[in-house]
């Protein structure tokens, strides 16, 4: 590794969770800086996503993509993150401009990174610029530097990966003794032809004597790294983690940490059980209620699900003796990993690796191209992290390709192969194309937005079709919302849950709001203004996790015991005052519940200020496909034709007759989903303070003293003018 | 009147079965049902705050008299990832 520039630093101690500090890095003229963070930023952003989110509005502007020089890669924990008295503190998120979005993406990853950097010295990394070759950055908090060096080779094989040239890394950075003490975050070559990479987080687990991963997925932001020139940071530091944090009042974080580990140890193995199982359990429950993609959405439920339940891979995969944490303290540990897996395809067929996976959301991906073959999802979950692609986005785009296929809009003289449903021949092709960036894979890696213009242009080519045309077709089953795909939850049968992917501002990933079961099955929110309630409550709740450095599973995985006799169960309020508590004795601000809610409500505008500005922040973009709000085409109606009929029945009253034809129930069904959804709109917008095109009103925004010269700009642009 | 019962995630794999059918008098209660599943099944969890019953897959009170081949599931809590 040749040394480009290095920069001695005074470590900056942790107080009350902070360090006040933030390193920043200019990769094209090689400059390192550290910015000091004062008590106004720290209150107003909390820290997390919202120094992401912050540095964004202030330092890029409508013009930058993700692959311009001031685009930003934002790393940053919180003031609750590290902490191993309390559960779930491992978390940091990353923050930019996406490839797939061109608006602020945030998504966050778990491990050891974020609390080594804090420990280090610093709250949050801001990497800007791009370097002319590819580098490394190398935070040592032990000897107070920071250095820029080469990326050095480790050989053909090993470069190409994120998770095999992190491990060579940390190695060489460790004279071969890995250790909890040095981490490191990388992604693979795949992140450079495609817009959906992703960036793993390594770290040592000494039980299982390998270096693991855990994969900041949504978003793109392995593309904006790589684009960037950054092969890998690595981060080091031997400083003990036990109140590693200076906690305002170590006592009060002891008591709400114990609380909460109680809460988790004696009510998981009773509920979801996820610490045996991790969240690949999930996929037995929404095979159940319909709610588990099947060939890109159109279908919730399949006879071979079963195949690919979480005990399937816990007997044949997981090691069942170890404790799976991804960071220390968490007793939930769900995590699951498994050990010596034999790769039967792909260019590393016959080795024998460690996966760290399945999670719930790469076994989707899978089914969703309407595979239930769990080698297959071993193996695509493992080559995935090593590509440095996104689990999710591969196989949403893979499946809507499948579907152009199924509906003729890709013949075989277009993708070169069959791409039938269920053909893992074919999902393992695309797979390394698009890591490669090779034939169907080049379209592929553009993600489902990009590539629906391709299907036009070929099936137009094809047919004489005109392109606008097949685009509106193509538009009702390309499961995305600006520009991200979906993640896997059929939400077609619960109004809140296309609000929740719809007006999520990242895209529709479902850390906003996931409201599937209090909707569909518990139903508890049935009118308009209940559930727009809740997609106002929900979004400020679940991303202020992602403000402070914590997992949220914990709270919202695991249902306190008390939770029955309040008034909204499916808050947990019960153990949302344990994180109330926490926060307080951290950081020594003495905070609600409801402080919180007003805290995150302030990043959650600003975040909708970013869309607005970057183009995606009014009402069409909150716009979902067809396929989200029902059965799209009639194949779909007809496989659960008595379940859509009463559901008519109970739209239209009792008294009226039904259509018909089922073609005529058919659309009358699509009809009432359509105005349903946009009624869903109008009353959200209401709750959240935003005019009838989705844009924050001036007393929104003039509340969270959010109301900057570029704001103003923006708001008169828009016509806002309350 | 017969009601069958569905077993899900941790039940269904302390059951070794998915369904189980169970023969009842007329008028029984979801309850009731949960009350035989105590009993005869010892090692099924369910957690005593945070049960969640369907009855053919709709949410439904504890006190819901069952019909003739209704399914009921005795679900956790499910709050997504």
């Amino acid at each position: 590794m040749k040394t480009l520039d290095s920069s001695k630093y005074q470590v900056a101690p942790v107080r009350a969770g902070y360090t006040d500090r933030i390193l920043q890095l200019d990769l094209s003229s090689l400059t390192i800086s550290i910015t000091e963070v004062d008590p106004h930023f720290r209150r107003k952003y909390i820290g997390g996503r919202g120094y992401a989110m912050k540095m964004i509005w202030d330092g890029t502007t409508e013009e930058t993509r993700y692959d311009s020089p001031e685009n930003i890669l934002v790393m940053a924990s919180g003031p609750l993150g590290n902490e191993p008295r309390f559960p779930g503190t491992g978390k940091f998120v990353v923050g930019t401009i996406s490839p797939l979005t061109e608006t602020f993406v945030d998504s966050n990853i778990g491990g050891h990174f974020a609390p080594l950097l804090k420990m280090s010295g610093f709250d949050a990394l801001a990497v800007h610029g791009i370097s002319t070759e590819e580098v490394v950055v190398i935070v040592d908090g032990d000897e107070g530097t920071v250095t820029v060096t080469t990326a050095p080779s480790f050989g053909e094989e090993i470069d190409g990966g994120g998770l095999e040239y992190g491990e060579a890394l940390l190695k060489e950075f460790t004279g071969g003794e890995l250790t909890e003490n040095a981490a490191a975050v990388t992604t693979g070559n795949g992140a450079l032809h495609a817009r959906f990479g992703i960036i793993n987080s390594l770290f040592y687990d000494r039980r299982r004597r390998r270096i693991r991963s855990k994969q900041a997925g949504r978003g793109g932001t392995g593309t904006v790294m790589r684009v960037k020139g950054l092969r890998a940071v690595i981060v080091r530091s031997s400083r003990a983690r036990v109140r590693a944090n200076h906690p305002a009042d170590k006592e009060s974080v002891q008591q709400a940490g114990a609380k909460l580990k109680r809460v988790i140890s004696q009510q998981d193995p009773k509920q979801l059980n996820l610490r045996a199982w991790g969240t690949p359990v999930l996929a037995e429950y929404m095979n159940k209620f319909h709610l588990l993609p099947v060939n890109n959405y159109q279908y919730g439920q399949h006879t071979e699900a079963p195949a690919v339940f979480a005990d399937v891979f816990l007997e044949r995969y997981f090691n069942k003796e170890v404790p799976d944490g991804c960071y220390m303290g968490c007793n939930l540990a769900c995590a699951k990993g498994a050990e010596d897996v034999v790769l039967t395809r792909g260019p590393q067929a016959g080795r024998k690796v460690g996966i760290d996976g399945p999670e719930y959301e790469t076994l989707g991906a899978v089914t969703c191209q309407g595979i239930f073959d769990p080698h297959f999802i071993m193996e695509y979950n493992w080559y995935c992290d090593e590509y440095g692609l996104d689990t999710i986005s591969m196989g949403v785009t893979a499946a809507f390709l499948m579907e152009c296929f199924q509906r003729g809009y890709l013949a075989v003289e277009e993708t070169g192969y069959d791409l039938s449903w269920g053909n893992i021949d074919a999902a393992d092709r695309l797979l390394h194309e698009t890591a490669t960036g090779e034939g169907l894979g080049k379209i592929c890696g553009q993600g489902v937005q990009r590539a629906k213009r391709w299907v036009a242009e070929k099936y137009g080519a094809r047919t004489n079709t005109p392109i606008d045309e097949t685009m509106l077709e193509l538009g009702k089953f390309g499961m995305e919302v600006k520009g991200l795909e979906f993640s896997l939850y059929i939400c077609k049968e619960s109004l809140a849950q296309q609000g929740g992917y719809g007006f999520s501002l990242k895209g529709p990933q479902h850390d906003e709001a996931w409201l599937i079961f209090i909707d569909q099955v518990h139903n508890e929110i049935p009118s308009f203004e209940m559930k727009a309630d809740a997609l106002k409550w929900f979004p400020l709740i679940r991303t202020w996790f992602n403000a402070v450095g914590l997992c949220k599973l914990p709270w919202i995985d695991v249902r306190h015991p008390e939770a029955a006799q309040t008034d909204n169960p499916s808050q947990n309020q019960p153990t949302l005052e344990y994180y109330a508590q926490y926060y307080s004795a951290t950081t020594g601000e003495n905070k609600s519940v409801q402080d919180i809610l007003d805290d995150s409500e302030r990043l959650h505008v600003l975040q909708k200020m970013v869309n607005v500005r970057q183009g995606k922040g009014t009402r069409d973009f909150d716009q979902i496909p067809l396929r989200a709000m029902g059965p799209a085409y009639f194949n779909e109606y007809q496989s659960r034709s008595d379940y859509y009929d009463d559901w008519l029945r109970e739209q239209l009253g009792t008294d009226a007759t039904l259509p018909e034809s089922p073609e005529e129930r058919h659309q009358a069904i699509l009809d009432l989903r359509r105005q349903a959804y946009q009624k869903l709109c109008d009353e959200v917008y209401k709750a959240k303070g935003y005019t009838p095109q989705g844009v924050p009103l001036r007393k929104t925004l003039e509340k969270f003293d959010l109301l900057d010269e570029k704001a103003e700009a923006l708001l008169q642009a828009h016509g806002t003018l309350v | 009147m017969h009601v069958s019962v569905t077993f899900l995630g941790l039940q269904r794999t302390k059951a070794q079965s998915d369904q189980i059918q169970i023969r009842f008098s007329k008028k029984t209660r979801v309850a009731d049902v949960l009350a035989y599943i105590k009993k005869h099944h010892p090692e099924l969890p369910f957690p005593e705050d945070a049960i969640l019953v369907t009855v053919n897959n709709k949410i439904s009170p504890m006190e819901r008299i069952l019909k003739n081949k209704d399914n009921v599931t005795f679900l956790p809590f499910l709050g997504g990832g």
